[in-house]
């Protein structure tokens, strides 16, 4: 069994050090590939070659039985090199079909999540660092501003084509660059806004060179945001790809497909947009891949069903030379409905899942039925640093009500006239501790002040902030702007989650009680999106984020993307200038941006942890966003006749739980 | 006759049209669009990408930004000249390719639930006229309008809930997964009502109700007329009454019931299949429309609609047929 | 044969029948309308739920509102009587595991029920203060879940309460609005004939052949956006009563049409009354019992088109209290599983659509004292 431990801030920067270490020792002076055992975490050691591999590989008996018959290569053929050692906690036995519940339409990171992470680097199953996976190794140079990837040698698309450097050049330099895609880099791989150049050193060896120091870009390359880098068979890709099909067939596909454009047939069939992780992934039966298991019918309009079978060509084998996975075939019912899927999973025709009816309030229906349909729990650490988190539009349009909102009297007050705990026992079932948007215990960022400040249920405290800045009061008892207008606005929530709306009505009540006349809106999620891209809109409700990991996602530390609802016309200031709601922010916010851009070129662990440091010292003190509570765990539910499933897991989408706890070495017993 | 559904028939055109602009209107109603939705759900679950080229690389591939009248005008021409019903985004397919299965169940789903609707609603109508008043008469009538009032959501989930807690069933789908590819055969049609019989009771039994009313109301109309006393001053026994005469008039409802119990159907099997996670129309009308993918929740109504309209004629003609008073009214 | 019999039979009949003569019409239909037993009780549960619609915030005993995280899912309390009103409290543990509470009935102790109690303030009719309720626990902080509690442990007693004067409301603005817009077109269309009617004749069938579901979640889901719970009350009122009039311009055109030969329209004519004076002043009293019946009809479809909308997720929201919001509370596997008594307003809008329907239906019947 996997055992989820807390990290302590010594294993992280240990974990990522060894990793950067070696590389810096690789660099300059050769290539060698390293065994990946070195690179490996040890706080953890669950990939890596600990054991020796098994000098002769054994196979599934289908796949043997079609070598027999000569149909397939044999598995050493079939195999890289180096077949990635991945060590399973208990050695399994072929065979099984994982049933998986799905709804129609839009369900790809669901499927991301449990086949669809197998990208150059991968995280350790504590999220502590990176390790290799498609990528044998990766040299940095001293300034952190090149790095070398050298590809596992042999591997092979699932049907039996090599994977090479190519597949990544064709990948950045043809489709990335491609005018009437116009998909454009992803902003990854740009440094102060100039993009990476890519030159393809041998057939094994692609080598990014960025204008600037880019200390952070290995954990990007294990970042879910990369999945489109090993996604796109160039092989098969091109035949949809005007540059090298032929004319006269993809002319006659566009217009087989139904399409008019070769665009959309590319859209259809190879990728909608640039980080290419959704759609055409999994709609396409039969596309080459290099996951545990190849898509035989498709997620499309009208199926009822989305069912893989296991890649001949998958390159990683268990410690006993077995190569992975062990489960034939997952197969997704698709459901249109939740009601239905829940019924069918207590009645134990779901094998594992984490998704669609794991709420909270459905864990007594499942709880009352496991017995009888023979399932168990397992838990999720969610790793937001908040289960709710209110924001004020610190660059919202009407100047006055900015002028209230950039006043931290004004969120402290607000901050101390919620009631967080009975928030938390209303709608929470008591699942969680009242907290500020600020990393958890759990992570190496943890910081006590910055998480409690201001969290205290204390309506004279609140009152006495609040007539800092709105002393004067109507008629009605609601407080008025300083130029004596009424002081109204609406907190949006997205509807999508019945809890979310319950938190943000009661939240409302408390301060309405303190004189701040504020409505909850819940509204489609299309629309939140819409409002806030705009910078319209004065309040916002969305869950917390970068409650481990802080470095990755720091949307609510710092302006950091279009995700820091609280600040757009700052971020945009930030990330694209030239956007219409940019405006210059004042100078403690441009302090906060210096803080990350230092983050972001450290060319070590120990500087990197420094500076986000700096920056969340300086967060918690601006105190931009508040926070209600800490995120209660998650569940899944998971049949217990499958094994090698952790008890408790991390929860994320950057880190795509539960991918890098290597599903392929679940197994039926 | 002729120049009745010639002139009925010459109707339809004007409504397509109608409703098509009607329906076009309304979808276009909300403040976004699609290419809004797909960025704010990858938005939403982390991913980093770049909003503002994403959403005006979509808007310009499928025209979302044109003016509502040029895109109804595309469209419309697609439709008439080539069937083509535009793209349904989210599904990256021409809207064409994907709609006519789930429209196909559907009118399976609603002509069979129409069935049940008749041969309950026949006979109990008829009991409840002959003997008014009667202890039938008002439990019929009582059960009639249960049908009504209570929700059809709420019945279908509670009835899925007793029959999975107490029988250990649950239904969803429309067939087996071992029978989903195979071709039609006895088994696969055993198959498909083993999946979908709640379903089809349910619709049936929401439209019963209507049907029992006014059947009950024009066999009671007529037994009161004079050439029923003279039968049965005749001697002819009640039975023969009933079944003679008066009966063959008051089948009209149950034709022109086609008329308007089938858009109420046709309400019901969308309501119904999201309840029961049946592949028809109306689950994926539901998702079209919160996720603004226009042209497949344009083309949805659209296509209900005509049907309904098409079906509405042909209980006129039917009616017509059956009744020579109508084609001179 | 005996004649003294038959001269006796004769003048008995003139006897009876002789108010019958000299009565208002509508003395005629509420006689007709009486013998219908069972139209009658509606009628009077019908006024029932007015009545509760219209005294709302006195009947209910708490605010449909009111969370309490010490009864989230508590299940009904039965009223007991020893003398006094009173319901046994509960204890309550969480169960970590199933994240839910566990709730044991505490016998020792007695939650005292009372009438008139004091409560949470309101104002009768938005002015009147007052702070009594019909009933509730004596001690107001006391918890008393008749109904039981939702899962934010609010009491579905007051919640349902407060639903009834949405709904029925709903139902009755909706038929007002399309009561005009039926009478106005279906007057017009009965009255004039020729071009006008079939014109209008035609936009009916249309209206009529379009299934409504799919236009309401379009119309909806245009509307769902961003706009206060209120407006949503409105716009919803407005897309209901929009799609209901056709039934009631056929009614009426289906009057005027018999009626517009009729001898006293004919008299009126010559007399060089007014077309509108025609009409309102003379057709349409004629006919207001049938169209008040189809009215009638008309309210419980308007009920359970909200309760449907609600359902997909496109009707009222939170913090409005409706019917329909309060069967989607309902409608997850959670409620009916674990919690079955939140969907006891299926009950009401049941007994509330049986109700007008009955009432419809009587009325109808009644609604031509002069036929038969």
């Amino acid at each position: 069994m996997f055992i989820f431990r807390k990290i302590s801030p010594f294993k992280i920067v240990l974990g990522s050090t060894l990793i950067l270490s070696v590389l810096l020792t690789s660099c300059g002076q050769s290539t060698t590939p390293v065994p990946p055992t070195a690179t490996s975490a040890p706080a953890t050691a669950t990939v890596g070659a600990t054991s020796t591999p098994a000098s002769k590989y054994s196979e599934a008996p289908a796949l043997a039985a079609l070598v027999k018959a000569g149909t397939l290569p044999p598995v050493e053929d079939r195999l890289p090199v180096n077949p990635l050692v991945v060590k399973a906690d208990e050695v399994g036995v072929y065979g099984g079909t994982w049933r998986l519940g799905s709804k129609g339409g839009g369900d790809d990171a669901g499927f991301t999540r449990i086949f669809g992470y197998d990208q150059l680097l991968s995280w350790t199953t504590d999220w502590s660092g990176v390790v290799p996976n498609l990528a044998e190794n990766v040299d940095v140079n001293q300034d952190a501003s090149e790095y070398t990837i050298h590809l596992r040698k042999g591997v092979k698309w699932s049907d039996g084509v090599p994977f090479t450097a190519d597949d990544i050049v064709f990948w950045y330099q043809d489709m990335l660059h491609d005018p009437e895609l116009n998909f454009g880099v992803p902003a990854q791989f740009k440094v102060g806004g100039k993009e990476a150049v890519l030159t393809k050193v041998d057939d094994n060896t692609v080598k990014f060179t960025f204008a600037a120091p880019y200390g952070t870009f290995r954990l990007e390359l294990a970042s879910i945001n990369a999945v489109g880098m090993t996604a796109v068979p160039a092989h098969w890709a091109k035949q949809f790809f005007p540059k090298y099909a032929d004319k006269a067939k993809l002319d006659q596909a566009i217009k087989d497909g139904g399409f008019t454009t070769w665009v959309q047939l590319w859209n259809a069939k190879v990728c909608q947009a640039n980080n290419c992780g959704s759609g055409s992934l999994f709609d396409v039966a039969d596309r080459p891949t290099l996951y545990a298991w190849v898509v035989k019918e498709p997620y499309v309009a009208n199926a009822t069903q989305f069912v893989l079978e296991r890649n001949p060509y998958y390159w990683k084998v268990d410690q006993t030379g077995q190569q992975y996975p062990y489960i034939d075939k997952l197969v997704y019912t698709i459901y249109q409905d939740v009601p239905a899927m829940l019924l069918k999973a207590t009645a134990g025709e779901v094998d594992f899942q984490m998704r669609h009816f794991n709420l909270l309030a459905n864990k007594a229906v499942l709880s009352d039925n496991q017995t009888k349909g023979d399932y168990k729990f397992f838990d999720l650490t969610d790793a937001a640093n908040n289960r709710l988190v209110l924001m004020f539009n610190l660059t919202d349009k009407d100047k006055a009500m900015r002028a209230i909102f950039q006043s931290k009297d004004f969120r402290i007050g607000m901050s101390y006239a919620i009631n967080r705990q009975e928030v938390i026992d209303t709608v929470w079932v008591g699942q969680g501790t009242p907290w500020q948007a600020a990393p958890l215990k759990a992570s190496p960022f943890y910081n006590e002040t910055m998480g409690t400040q201001y969290t205290a249920y204390d309506v004279a405290q609140a009152n006495a902030y609040l007539d800092k800045v709105l002393p004067k009061k109507g008629a009605d008892g609601f407080r008025l702007t300083p130029d004596g207008k009424p002081f109204k606005f609406s907190l949006e929530i997205a509807n999508a989650n019945q809890s979310e709306v319950d938190s943000g009505n009661m939240i409302v009540k408390y301060w309405k009680a303190v004189g701040v006349n504020v409505e909850a809106l819940s509204e489609d999620r299309t629309l939140y999106y819409s409002r806030k891209g705009n910078n319209d809109g004065e309040a916002f409700l969305w869950q917390g984020e970068g409650g481990i990991n802080p470095i990755l996602d720091p949307r609510f530390y710092f302006p950091y993307s279009g995700e820091s609802n609280w600040a757009e016309a700052w971020q945009a200031w930030y990330n694209n200038p030239a956007s219409p709601i940019a405006e210059e922010p004042p100078d403690n916010i441009k302090a906060l941006f210096a803080k990350y851009d230092e983050v972001k070129s450290a060319t070590t662990d120990a500087a990197q942890v420094k500076a986000m440091s700096e920056l969340l010292a300086l967060a918690a003190d601006q105190f931009n966003v508040l926070g209600v509570m800490t995120p209660p765990d998650q569940y899944g539910i998971v049949k217990n006749n499958m094994h090698n499933v952790p008890a408790r897991m991390i929860l994320s989408w950057v880190f795509p739980t539960p991918a890098p706890y290597h599903t392929f070495t679940f197994f039926f017993k | 006759m002729l120049q009745f559904i010639l002139r009925r028939l010459l109707f339809i055109i004007p409504t397509f049209f109608v409703i098509s602009f009607v329906t076009f209107i309304v979808i276009q109603l909300p403040p976004s669009d699609y290419a809004q939705t797909y960025v704010s759900g990858l938005l939403a679950q982390g991913d980093n990408i770049d909003a503002q080229a994403t959403l005006k690389n979509l808007r310009d591939l499928y025209g979302i930004g044109e003016p509502a009248y040029v895109q109804y005008g595309k469209w419309m021409w697609g439709i008439l000249t080539r069937g083509d019903f535009g793209m349904a985004f989210e599904y990256q397919q021409p809207v064409s390719f994907i709609i006519w299965e789930r429209i196909e169940f559907t009118i399976v789903i609603t002509l069979a639930s129409l069935l049940v609707s008749w041969l309950i609603a026949f006979p109990v109508g008829i009991y409840s006229a002959v003997r008014q008043y009667s202890l039938g008469d008002y439990l019929s009538t009582f059960l009639a309008f249960i049908g009504i009032s209570v929700p059809s959501f709420l019945m279908a989930l509670v009835i899925m809930y007793i029959l999975f807690k107490y029988f250990n069933i649950t239904l969803g789908g429309l067939f087996s997964s071992q029978m989903e590819k195979a071709p039609w055969s006895l088994a696969k049609v055993v198959d498909f009502l083993q999946h979908t019989w709640l379903a089809i009771l349910i619709l049936g039994v929401s439209s019963t109700g209507g049907l029992i009313r006014t059947l009950r109301a024009n066999l009671l109309d007529e037994m009161h007329k004079p050439y029923v006393i003279t039968a049965r001053a005749k001697g002819l026994p009640e039975w023969k009454v009933v079944i003679k005469y008066p009966l063959r008039l008051a089948l009209n409802p149950f034709i022109s019931g086609v008329g308007f119990t089938l858009p109420l159907l046709v309400n019901g099997s969308i309501i119904i299949s999201v309840v029961m996670s049946l592949p028809l129309v109306g689950v994926m009308l539901l998702r079209s429309l919160q996720s603004q993918d226009m042209y497949l929740a344009g083309s949805l109504i659209l296509i209900t609609s005509l049907l309904t309209i098409i079906g509405v004629f042909l209980s006129d003609m039917l009616l017509a047929w059956v009744d020579p008073r109508i084609r001179y009214q | 044969m005996n004649t003294a019999g038959i001269i006796h039979q004769t003048a008995a009949r003139t006897d009876t029948e002789a108010p019958i003569f000299v009565a208002p019409e509508w003395k005629l239909v509420w006689w007709k309308f009486r013998k219908h037993k069972v139209a009658l009780i509606s009628g009077i549960i019908i006024v029932f739920i007015y009545l509760v619609a219209a005294l709302v915030e006195f009947l209910a005993p708490f605010s449909p509102t009111a969370t309490n995280s010490k009864y989230l899912y508590a299940p009904p309390q039965p009223l007991q009587f020893d003398g006094g009103l009173f319901v046994s409290g509960y204890t309550s543990t969480v169960d970590k595991a199933a994240l839910r509470r566990i709730f044991v009935v505490d016998p020792t102790q007695k939650i005292q029920v009372g009438f008139f109690v004091k409560g949470i303030p309101y104002k009768w009719f938005g002015v009147l203060p007052s702070d009594r309720h019909l009933f509730g626990p004596v001690d107001p902080t006391q918890p008393m879940y008749l109904l039981g509690a939702d899962r934010l442990g609010r009491d579905l007693l007051s919640r349902l309460i407060y639903g009834t004067r949405i709904s029925m409301s709903i139902g009755l603005i909706g038929v007002f609005f399309s009561l005009l817009l039926g009478i106005v077109l279906g007057g017009i269309s009965g009255f004039y004939g020729g071009m006008v009617d079939t014109l209008i004749q035609r936009t009916i069938e249309l209206v009529r052949s379009i299934p409504q579901i799919p236009l309401w979640m379009g119309l909806s889901a245009a509307l769902t956006f961003s706009i206060s719970p209120v407006q949503t009350y409105f716009a919803i009122t407005v897309i209901l009563s929009l799609l209901a009039w056709p039934d009631l311009a056929r009614a009426v055109r289906g009057r005027f049409l018999s009626l517009r030969t009729e001898d006293f329209v004919m008299a009126a004519r010559l007399d060089g009354a007014s077309q509108w004076r025609i009409i309102f002043r003379h057709m349409l009293p004629a006919f207001y019992s049938h169209i008040i019946a189809t009215l009638t009809l008309t309210i419980p479809s308007m009920i359970l088109a909200e309760t449907a909308l609600s359902f997909l997720g496109l009707g009222l929201r939170e913090p409005v209290v409706s019917w329909g919001v309060l069967l989607q509370d309902a409608q997850d596997i959670r409620s009916i599983a674990t919690a079955p008594w939140l969907l006891i307003p299926t009950l009401a809008v049941v007994i509330a659509v049986l109700a007008l329907n009955f009432f419809g239906d009587g009325l109808r019947d009644a609604a031509d004292p002069y036929a038969r």
